[in-house]
């Protein structure tokens, strides 16, 4: 059958490689339309109950989507006629923007921004800068006393005075042109803002600039700048084969051969009407590195064929006879892997499973048919036998040494060593974070210029980033039921003495605030007036656009500003508001979670909590299961499985050192390092067990395995190490994160392999040893 | 925590045994409290600072304000006045919703003695003249008075319009004053039973008055108003100043040095006994509601930001 297939193959090798040529060619259309997709709306765990608050309410108060422009004076006063000039300009450009909501437009420059003043019958107020502004010492005196009365220092201005924003909100759908906002025409003209104020201010003005549309500007920058590492992972992974190879022909195949995959993956995605999003945007990696280190295997395998004394075809026919079953095999392990992220109920990671799957089984076709078509076309030269004798006499007196060096004493070393490394990692595991740590945002690196932006803004101004707002679901016009301003209001007060609450910004707290002007701004009449009219004028000045309420005042969000979005920090705030909630029954306000940045934190960290084990579990179950089927051995198992848990936990303790949190990016790494790393164990396995079965003594058999194996899992481990490490200079943080643990996992899965396995093998096949 | 195994961790226990002992520990001393509430008044109920504030909060310090423990009272709204009677550990505390808490344990514990029929009523500030004698004044003229401690409460009107009384201060010869809107300034030299008007200089409100001696009064309110007068009121000075900032407290301090504050960054020193006054560019604070000196000679202020320590100018 299998034969029939292969010469069927073989005979019509023209055709097929134009139907591939011309496959490729469609698919590269395809693909050449890719976008990247930089929403991070698939990353919500759609399923969770805060989320699902979130989205009920999205539309209502999804329109707290700011943008903050700040301009800060290198000598630290704002008060020159250079300063006022750029300040005024650039207030103008941000009003001109994209989705720029005009009249929300706040700056010293904007007429909605004004002081009040207390005077003996009522108020006074006026512009801060007043309409017949000039800058003479005078009045920017004057203008500092209305920057204080407006209550704007801190908001709209440093709290030193070193430094001035322009606030603008930005519209879902742009008014003027109809269509959803595209965040990246925002992110340009904010950049541009920025390049002209430090070009004409000549460096004695800086630009900050943070708000959502900055955030996925950037990461979709970020995003696309991977795809320049995709080829310098290329160039690496070709050196990597040609040295293995020795010729330049035969190393071009594999390589060749991967790439096409990836373009047919990449073309499949956008045919399916797929984009590409920053998770997803690695997949071609992992496609790349696993095509090509298959590939070498049947390299390996042709060339050895070869030096049979076979042609071209005949080799390439009989590699690709011999290695279609324990490569798809091998290939669906790595599936296994995929699959088991699907426990994790995020929509990124299971595209990234559905994305990655999809690639693995386009390498089938393209490893499995077209690799040995290519490989079919290759002449080696006389002298390459010789030359691959000489590497391969090289390599063996390595592998011997390893072999014959398993004896009992340096064995049980190894096993001892490693699991005292093992110990300590399960150990040093418990105190994995989950969540991030990092001040920002999460997604980009702590140095990257939108978060030292975010520091600037934060350290200058009163300004919180991370928010959690909890959303009190209440009666028509219930901000003018006493019962349940009043209640916000404790609310308020209880979640004010939580760790890590910064501020807390509510409609009652506006109120009271509002009722203390309303008495000359003495502070003991900051109350919620039980008076119904007394509070309606309380409440009337606030707006649905503070985003405190909806149009019916059905819905009031209370904004909880925190001082950081650590995984304790989230946790002591959801606690608090669901003990709150369960000891203050009321039939009038619901408090419900969560929305805003923190919001979304919290719940995509109790997720990611409840999936850390079950995805655990999963992905060694199905690898112990894997194990017994292919070995029906419990030492055969324990032999493959035991490295591969002491490398996960050592991953684990990496993250600890290295302060990276388990998060949606990092949940996958385990199972995707443990999937595909189980390939080294087996293919070694596999050689030890058939060896120790035709009666060889164990040294012998080890000896074979790896002479059999070990430069192909040596490989495997370089190739795969190489594609995923370039991750690590990626822009975006969690790029990087899951790069330098992926190249750990399959690193040191390989080197799991070639140490404590057989040194495992060693004692557990003892009655196979020479001396038994 | 990633965990494979479904092991004993050993570790988490030793933590739970530690927690389950810090638990029973924290349960002997009530644990402290960070005073970052809107604070409106404070005083000394003997050696101990009492303060009361936003949302019916109580908070005790025994060590002069470095740490506070919160007072075990019933539900409160926003308190806005304390007093303790001198040399005693009976005080009152009052506020909105009409309501009246006193304490006989310097402060430690709370009881409601007295709440007015209309729950819109606000008490604004509270005086005890001795355990026995206390005066409460509010919004729309609102006075209630106790002669038996707090045992019984007498509601009566001392004025004829409906203006908010302000504040109630006692001089050194045992005058009392009353500051309120609209100009209202009142005298009584009968601990309270009857009231005289004072011929008023403005006619916003005031905030309060600080006697300095017998004859020497000083009244303070909205917009920076700060008049004087040497013969208890019946004539004043205005004490110059542009700054129009509401001023909410006056203190003199032990120096003799008087210092009025209010609203965010409002500050102002005299020297002289409040015939001129000099702005205060102190380390810049959220509005203050009152000010206590300690006995290091700093200031405590209480207000938006809670209770703070100041440096004393």
């Amino acid at each position: 059958m299998l034969a029939r297939i292969a010469t069927l193959i073989f005979r019509h090798r023209l055709p097929l490689v134009c139907i591939f040529g011309a496959l490729t060619v469609v698919m590269a259309g395809f693909a050449s339309r890719l976008h990247v997709d930089a929403s991070f709306n698939k990353s919500l765990p759609l399923d969770h109950e805060y989320i699902r608050t979130f989205t009920k309410y999205q539309t209502e108060f999804g329109g707290a989507n700011r943008v903050l422009v700040a301009l800060m004076a290198k000598n630290g006063n704002i008060f020159t006629p250079e300063y006022f000039a750029q300040l005024r300009k650039v207030t103008d450009e941000v009003t001109f923007l994209p989705a720029v909501d005009r009249a929300q437009v706040q700056s010293l420059f904007t007429p909605n921004v004004r002081y009040i003043e207390v005077i003996e019958d009522g108020f006074a107020g006026g512009n801060v800068i007043p309409a017949d502004f000039t800058p003479t010492p005078a009045n920017f005196a004057r203008v500092r006393e209305n920057i204080i009365k407006s209550g704007k220092l801190g908001q709209l201005v440093a709290n030193d005075f070193s430094g001035a924003l322009v606030s603008a909100q930005l519209l879902e759908i742009d008014a003027r042109t109809g269509r959803t906002v595209d965040y990246a025409r925002v992110a340009a003209g904010l950049d541009a803002i920025r390049r002209r104020v430090e070009r004409e201010s000549g460096g004695t003005i800086t630009v900050h600039t943070i708000g959502f549309a900055k955030v996925i500007g950037d990461i979709g920058d970020g995003a696309r700048g991977v795809l320049l590492l995709f080829g310098v992972s290329i160039v690496i992974t070709g050196l990597l084969v040609w040295n293995y190879a020795g010729r330049w022909k035969l190393a071009a195949a594999p390589v060749v051969c991967s790439l096409v995959a990836v373009v047919w993956q990449l073309g499949a995605l956008t045919a399916l009407g797929y984009g590409v999003d920053p998770f997803s945007i690695l997949v071609p990696f992992l496609v790349f590195a696993i095509g090509v280190s298959h590939g070498v295997q049947k390299i390996s395998m042709f060339r050895n064929e070869m030096f049979k004394g076979h042609d071209g075809p005949s080799a390439a026919r009989s590699a690709f006879m011999q290695l279609i079953v324990p490569g798809v095999v091998a290939l669906m392990t790595d599936t296994v892997g995929f699959i088991t992220m699907f426990v994790i109920k995020i929509q990124v990671i299971r595209d990234l499973a559905l994305i990655a799957s999809l690639g693995v089984s386009v390498i089938v076709l393209t490893n499995f048919l077209l690799l040995p078509i290519m490989l079919s076309y290759l002449h080696l030269p006389a002298n390459y036998g010789a030359w691959v004798a000489a590497r391969r006499a090289r390599m063996d007196r390595l592998w011997a040494r390893l072999a014959n060096g398993m004896h009992a004493r340096p064995s049980m070393i190894i096993i001892l060593v490693c699991f005292a490394l093992g110990a300590w990692g399960y150990w040093k595991a418990e105190q994995v974070r989950i969540g991030d740590t990092q001040a920002g945002v999460p997604e980009l690196r702590p140095n990257s210029r939108y978060n030292q932006d975010t520091r600037v803004i934060t350290s200058k101004f009163s300004i919180g980033v991370d928010v959690l707002s909890v959303l009190v679901e209440t009666v028509p016009n219930g901000c003018i039921d006493h019962d349940v301003v009043e209640l916000m209001d404790h609310f308020e007060g209880r979640i004010r003495t939580v760790p890590g609450v910064q501020s807390v910004i509510s409609l009652p707290s506006m109120a009271k605030l509002v009722n203390s002007w309303y008495s000359e701004g003495s502070l003991k009449w900051r109350i919620l007036p039980r008076n119904r009219q007394a509070l309606a004028q309380a409440v009337s000045p606030i707006e649905t656009a503070t985003g405190l309420l909806n149009g019916d005042a059905s819905v009031m969000p209370i904004l909880i500003f925190l001082t950081d979005h650590k995984a304790e920090t989230l946790s002591g705030v959801t606690d608090a508001v669901k003990a709150f909630a369960a000891s203050h029954p009321s039939g009038k306000a619901r408090f419900l979670l969560a929305s805003g940045n923190a919001g979304v934190m919290a719940a995509t960290n109790e997720v990611v909590q409840a999936a850390q084990r079950p995805i655990v579990l999963w992905v060694f179950g199905a690898v112990i299961v894997l194990c017994l089927i292919t070995f029906r051995s419990i030492r055969a198992t324990l032999c493959i499985v035991v490295p591969l848990a002491i490398v996960s936990w050592l991953a684990y303790a990496l993250m600890v050192y290295l302060g990276i949190g388990l998060k949606i990016s990092t949940l996958p790494v385990v199972a995707l390092g443990v999937g595909i790393g189980v390939d080294y164990g087996i293919y070694l396995f596999a050689s030890l067990q058939a060896a120790l079965k035709a009666g060889a003594f164990f040294e012998d058999a080890m000896f074979q395995a790896f002479k059999d194996t070990g430069a192909a899992i040596v490989f495997t481990g370089l190739t795969l190490g190489a594609g995923v490490s370039m991750w690590i200079f990626s822009d975006l943080k969690f790029q990087a994160d899951m790069g330098l643990l992926l190249t750990f996992m399959f690193l040191v899965n390989m080197l799991g392999a070639i140490v404590l396995l057989p040194a495992m093998a060693r004692w557990l096949f003892r009655h196979h040893t020479r001396r038994a | 925590m990633p965990a494979f195994f479904l092991s004993m961790n050993l570790s988490a226990l030793a933590r739970s045994i530690v927690m389950a002992a810090a638990t029973a520990l924290s349960l002997r001393a009530s644990p402290p409290v960070q005073p970052s509430m809107l604070l409106l008044d404070g005083g000394y109920a003997g050696a101990d600072l009492v303060v009361v504030g936003e949302r019916g909060v109580i908070l005790r310090s025994t060590d002069q304000g470095q740490t506070w423990q919160g007072a075990a009272l019933p539900p409160a709204p926003t308190l806005t006045g304390v007093s303790f009677a001198r040399g005693t550990a009976r005080g009152w505390a009052v506020g909105h919703d009409a309501l009246i808490l006193g304490t006989t344990d310097a402060g430690r514990t709370w009881h409601q003695q007295w709440q007015g029929k209309n729950l819109e009523d606000s008490f604004l500030d509270v005086l005890a003249l001795d355990a026995q004698h206390v005066i409460a004044v509010g919004a729309y003229g609102l006075f209630v008075t106790t002669a038996d401690g707090g045992r019984t409460w007498e509601r009566r009107k001392i004025l004829d319009e409906d203006y908010h009384l302000n504040q109630v201060a006692c001089g050194p010869g045992g005058t009392l004053y009353i500051a309120g809107e609209h100009g209202t300034l009142l005298r009584s030299a009968d601990q309270g039973a009857t009231w005289q008007r004072i011929d008023s200089p403005y006619d916003g409100s005031f905030y309060g008055i600080l006697p300095l001696d017998a004859r020497t009064i000083v009244a303070y309110g909205l917009r920076g108003r700060i008049y004087r007068s040497v013969d208890d009121g019946a004539n004043w000075t205005p004490v110059a100043n542009d700054q129009r900032v509401l001023i909410a407290t006056a203190l003199r301090l032990r120096s003799g040095t008087i210092v009025f504050t209010g609203q965010s960054r409002g500050w102002f020193v005299s020297r002289d006994a409040a015939l001129t006054i000099t702005p205060w560019t102190s380390p810049p604070t959220p509005a203050v509601a009152q000010l206590i000196e300690l006995p290091g000679g700093s200031l405590l202020t209480l207000g938006e930001a809670g209770a703070a320590i100041l440096a004393a100018p």
